[in-house]
């Protein structure tokens, strides 16, 4: 429906009022989009899984390939983005889980568990990367 | 119908196919809740397996419990994450045709990743 | 795709300044979202110096001070001035919330207000809101009960009245609604928080008879499911509600049937 229908002489098309440019980020979208955006990089992860068995169906050459990658720069690169994805995935997902079933919905319980999750998510990752490194002679 | 009642039988329609919300939804928390263990006992056999070469991966994939384990982690995981790519699909796209291809698209991935890992696990637990 | 971006007619351009008189000391700027839309021209901002010392408290006092004194076709919705009606929700310094009983005080630097967000405006601060009021009908938002009446009241116990609390203090002003991101992207079809919390607010009263009725309605991948709780609503609610919990509850009780 046009404008000029409702307002007889009115001239513009109604404008929308502004959204993602105006409002602040609150701990609740920002952590929000984080579990959204974890998911889509570990669905990318699931590519590296599959080509990790597959190499190592392949073979000892393709496996060894497969393990010289995943320890490269890159692929620990790779690796981080992944473990960390996961981590923060992990735990939100858990405090999603307590929500579904009906807890800690209140204000202040709220923020509490959003900082929990992002102190869980980077302590996960320390905690796996100084093993993983310990476990290969590097630390 | 009047312009006026538009907004109403829109609020009122059941979108697109009625496809149970509620199962959807189920359904991603219980692949969530079967995954988070099996995932973090991955994660825990991965680290022993940091710098192994391919025998011990076959020996370690020899063991039934371990082959089992990856076999239905793998389809949780790739269950879990179709699920999640729908959502997100369906919020942000809103051509129906681009909509439908995505879709379609997702699921033949999560096929693809779940057929050929587990041929992989198959194949590398009756290797030895 | 979502537009994630504004469309073209909605981009906001500089708008006027209007300054405090000189003898002003305790001087504070308002940023407030214009729309002519008799003048064919895009949305504005336009800035109006206030003197605190001849204002009262609060946003809303300010904006009436701005009609009053400064702009005459400054154009918002406003009626009791103390958080019952929910006429004056807007989004002020980035949240959305009542503007007569946000403090100026609470808002450090400019005070900028704009209309709810990503909604159709009719003017200035006036959004249409058709759309919300037609999902609130949608969920048949009365008493729906089976037995005729009797003549008399239909009892509830205590506990059963208690249900209630965090749900009939609503008042529609959907700073929920429009804070909601989700709501943003598909408010077409997603009901969003305010009107799902009047759902369940029906949904839970022990003297209504059409609770499966209301849980078939909602079982829809974009009525209710396009909740993903991301918890905006119940930060923004200035009653001190909790949408999300409301939206949780309606989940887990079409999970039980499942």
């Amino acid at each position: 429906m046009s404008i000029e229908e409702i307002i007889p002489g009115a001239k513009s098309v109604r404008p929308l009022s502004p959204h993602l440019q105006i409002y602040s980020p609150q701990i609740t979208s920002v952590l929000s989009i984080l579990h959204r955006t974890t998911g889509v990089a570990l669905t990318f992860g699931t590519i590296f899984l599959v080509y990790w068995l597959l190499a190592a169906a392949h073979g000892p050459d393709a496996f060894e390939r497969a393990q010289i990658f995943m320890g490269s720069w890159i692929g620990q690169l790779v690796l981080l983005g992944v473990s960390f994805s996961f981590f923060y995935h992990l735990s939100n997902g858990v405090r999603h889980l307590i929500w579904d079933s009906g807890y800690c919905f209140e204000l202040s319980v709220l923020r509490v568990t959003g900082i929990a999750v992002v102190v869980s998510a980077f302590g996960l990752t320390i905690l796996t990367w100084i093993i993983a490194y310990i476990r290969a002679g590097l630390l | 119908m009047s312009e006026i009642q538009k907004p109403l039988a829109q609020a009122s329609s059941v979108a697109g196919i009625k496809q149970g919300g509620a199962s959807h939804w189920w359904g991603q928390r219980l692949s969530a809740i079967v995954l988070a263990p099996l995932m973090l006992w991955f994660i825990f056999s991965a680290l022993g397996l940091v710098g192994a070469d391919h025998s011990a991966f076959v020996i370690w994939l020899s063991f039934p419990v371990n082959a089992l384990l990856m076999a239905l982690m793998v389809i949780t995981l790739f269950f879990h994450s179709q699920q999640g790519m729908k959502v997100i699909v369906e919020d942000y796209i809103q051509n129906v045709a681009v909509k439908l291809k995505t879709l379609m698209m997702l699921k033949v991935f999560a096929y693809i990743g779940v057929i050929s890992s587990l041929l992989a696990i198959f194949l590398l637990h009756f290797r030895s | 795709m979502v537009a994630f971006n504004l469309p073209k007619n909605s981009k906001i351009t500089n708008g006027v300044s209007h300054k405090a008189g000189s003898d002003a000391i305790r001087i504070k700027t308002f940023k407030v979202y214009r729309f002519d839309p008799d003048s064919g021209n895009n949305p504005r901002l336009d800035s109006f110096e206030v003197d605190l010392d001849k204002c009262g408290p609060m946003v809303l006092d300010a904006l009436l001070k701005i009609k009053n004194e400064m702009d005459t076709t400054l154009t918002f919705r406003r009626s009791c001035r103390e958080g019952v009606c929910g006429s004056c929700s807007f989004n002020i310094d980035g949240t959305n919330t009542l503007a007569c009983i946000k403090p100026i005080s609470d808002v450090k630097g400019d005070v900028k207000i704009y209309p709810l967000p990503h909604m159709p405006v009719i003017k200035d601060l006036v959004p249409d809101l058709s759309v919300p009021y037609a999902q609130y009908t949608s969920i048949k938002p009365w008493l729906s009960n089976n037995n005729p009446d009797e003549g008399t009241e239909r009892l509830q116990s205590p506990a059963e009245r208690a249900n209630l609390d965090g749900l009939w203090e609503c008042i529609l002003c959907f700073c929920c609604q429009t804070s909601c991101p989700s709501y943003w992207w598909n408010g077409d079809r997603y009901l969003g928080p305010a009107i799902l919390l009047q759902a369940y607010r029906w949904i839970v009263d022990s003297r209504d008879d059409a609770t499966e009725e209301r849980l078939d309605n909602l079982d829809d991948p974009f009525k209710l499911y396009r909740c993903h709780t991301i918890m905006n609503c119940t930060n923004a609610c200035p009653k001190g509600l909790n949408p999300g919990k409301a939206i949780a509850e309606i989940k887990r009780g079409l999970a039980k049937r499942l």
